[in-house]
């Protein structure tokens, strides 16, 4: 987390809770997206709007007191959601709904009694009138207790505390299907009313990327809807749009590319297969056929969205492009990088004109160019393209480890393939710093960044300063588990044969060894000195 | 009749007329539409869009992920459409009696 970005999450805790449950990374993007690039503050007018707007919002969500004892009676009032939703996130919401519920009833039934005793012409009821009455209409609401709590909008509330305490996701799935029964059984099987909130608290999951709760929650509310609305792309599809999303972010591949399907078909059969909701469905579809290695039908499914998107809807990021720039990483991961070159070349200059040239999608974009060109073995191309996207990257994005930083690191990567040993060194010298001040020096990217440097030093000749950086870097990857560091240990044995001391070869060798690490599992390539060493032994 | 909408509450509707934007699109669109009189900052964006919202005038359409950042999209509802019209009708309406007393008053040149 960059100095800035927790600037503005310190300051969001001037919001009310469920603000910074269901928006908070949301206000925190868009933030973000207005700090001007290279600040290494948060600008004072967006500070001081963040915390007013958060004092407002706080102010907003007190509710009035006709709402207060609606909500105590257990009917919670429309249209106060934020504030329902606000109360069941704050600790003890169950305590203070009793008490609440308990106060609301007592000045109800005053309220009436007194209502009585002035008809009656009475003036003043005898406190042996309310009290049995009171509680026995107490005791009546309170054996209904579902009434309350049945109510969408707390439903949602409760259901998103739940998943923030941890709570296993069957129990958020048992609490959203229990209520929208309770539901259904007032207001009619084919009554939206409780399904929208239940497609809402999926979609604020899945934002908040709990994937398994989301699929928790939208897997039975999809089921209901596919019965109940057919017809209706809101919330129906959408609610197995971003259900097919959730499975395949919880690693549910199969299960993302079934539902996937049917959405797909439902999305085509109501509005055509030209559609905006359709082709965003397919794109997806194709991204996770691609994760589970069916390339074919990944690219057969790409293909065919990126084809109609550009007839249909050539001015839109998302779908057509996102899903041109999907088809050109399937081609490549298919192991047919030349045929990824112009298709991605098309979808940067679509980027460009329609985001401009610094939008971090347009710089992804020249990146994933560069290393199209780098694998179909286009080397001076692939180095003029790295170059030019990672100089404007680092001028539009110098905080973004992708695409920035991603890009220096393949400029560095593509120039040593190139032979151009001293470029690559300054450029993987200054990527390695800035991903140290990004991320720290322990992170796996800045360890990979360390022995990609050591092993482009030691080819440049400049052995001493290669053995410091690589036995670094073995260290830092030993201590935290990363895999990095022990390619690093293997790199850093060929370092030392080439400066001729083997008695510090053979004993960090052996130290690779009796970490019982799998050196074939680790696939590093250089491996001769470390072999011959242990043959030795 | 509606009530009456606010500066930022006109911009935002308007910003949102076209086609969904997420919270960084709508403030850079408000830029656009208000000659770059109008920027807003993010408090005084979600309160908007939170009295929108609450007033059923926007809808929140999807949320996803970009580059790491969490973006929500935001289009205008059937009733937010017909507020803006009637918001735009008033407003002509208004610009029409202004042009004319300021005729009158030879305060403004015919076009």
């Amino acid at each position: 987390m960059t100095v800035v970005e927790a600037q503005v999450r310190r300051l969001l805790r001037a919001w009310p809770a469920f603000d910074r449950a269901d928006r908070g990374d949301e206000i925190v993007a868009t933030t973000l997206d207005l700090v001007p690039p290279g600040a290494r503050r948060l600008p004072l007018r967006l500070a001081a709007s963040l915390f007013v707007g958060g004092l407002r919002a706080r102010h907003r969500a007190r509710p009035p007191v006709w709402a207060w004892l609606l909500y105590g009676l257990g009917w919670p009032p429309r249209g106060r959601t934020r504030w329902l939703a606000s109360d069941a996130l704050r600790p003890g919401c169950g305590r203070r709904a009793l008490r609440r519920h308990l106060v609301a009833c007592s000045a109800v039934v005053a309220g009436l009694g007194a209502g009585l005793a002035a008809f009656i012409h009475t003036s003043i009821a005898p406190m042996w009138v309310y009290f049995p009455l009171e509680f026995f209409v107490m005791f009546l609401v309170s054996l209904s207790p579902g009434v309350g709590w049945g109510s969408p909008s707390l439903l949602s509330a409760i259901a998103v505390r739940l998943a923030e305490e941890g709570r296993p996701a069957e129990a958020v799935a048992q609490l959203v299907v229990g209520g929208l029964a309770l539901r259904r059984r007032r207001l009619g099987d084919d009554h939206l009313t409780p399904l929208r909130p239940a497609t809402r608290l999926g979609g604020v999951l899945l934002a908040a990327a709990r994937a398994e709760e989301a699929a928790a929650v939208l897997g039975p509310t999809f089921e209901i809807l596919k019965g109940t609305a057919p017809d209706k792309d809101w919330p129906t599809w959408l609610a197995g749009h971003d259900l097919a999303v959730a499975l395949s972010m919880a690693d549910r591949t199969e299960d993302a590319a079934r539902v996937g399907r049917e959405v797909l078909f439902g999305r085509r059969e109501i509005a055509g297969a030209d559609s905006v909701g359709a082709l965003k469905t397919a794109s997806n579809l194709g991204s996770t056929l691609r994760s589970l290695g069916r390339y074919d039908e990944a690219i057969d499914f790409l293909a065919d969205t990126f084809a109609r998107g550009v007839r249909s809807a050539p001015d839109e990021e998302w779908p057509t492009w996102r899903a041109g720039h999907e088809l050109a990483v399937t081609l490549a991961e298919a192991g047919r990088p030349a045929e990824a070159v112009p298709i991605e070349e098309q979808v940067l200059r679509a980027r460009r004109r329609l985001l401009g040239p610094d939008s971090l999608d347009t710089l992804g974009s020249g990146c994933y160019l560069g290393m199209f060109l780098q694998l179909s073995g286009r080397l001076d191309e692939a180095v003029e393209c790295l170059a030019e996207t990672f100089e404007r990257a680092k001028r539009a994005a110098p905080d973004e480890d992708s695409p920035t930083w991603v890009t220096g690191h393949t400029l560095a990567f593509t120039l040593a393939l190139h032979g151009r040993l001293e470029p690559a060194v300054t450029v993987g010298r200054e990527v390695l710093e800035a991903r140290r001040r990004l991320h720290g020096a322990d992170e796996p990217a800045t360890l990979t960044s360390a022995s990609n440097l050591g092993v482009d030093l030691r080819l440049a000749g400049r052995v001493d300063e290669s053995i410091v950086l690589l036995a670094d870097t073995f260290e830092r990857g030993r201590r935290t588990g990363a895999e990095i560091g022990w390619r690093a240990g293997a790199h850093l044995v060929d370092s030392y044969v080439a400066a001729g001391r083997l008695e510090a070869a053979l004993s960090t060798a052996r130290t690779v060894l009796e970490d019982g690490v799998d050196l074939d599992a680790l696939g590093v390539e250089r491996l001769a000195g470390l072999r011959q060493l242990t043959a030795k032994e | 009749m509606a009530a009456l909408l606010r500066e930022q509450s006109f911009l935002i509707l308007l910003a949102v007329a076209d086609e969904e934007r997420h919270g960084y699109g709508i403030i850079r669109e408000v830029v656009e539409l208000s000659g770059d009189r109008v920027r807003l900052g993010p408090g005084t964006l979600y309160g908007a869009l939170d009295r929108l919202t609450e007033q059923g005038l926007v809808e929140a359409t999807r949320t996803e992920v970009v580059s790491g950042r969490v973006r929500r999209y935001y289009a205008i509802s059937s009733s937010g459409r017909v507020t803006l019209d009637q918001e735009v009708s008033r407003r002509r309406a208004l610009v029409g009696i202004a042009t004319t007393r300021l005729r009158r008053a030879g305060g403004l040149t015919p076009a």
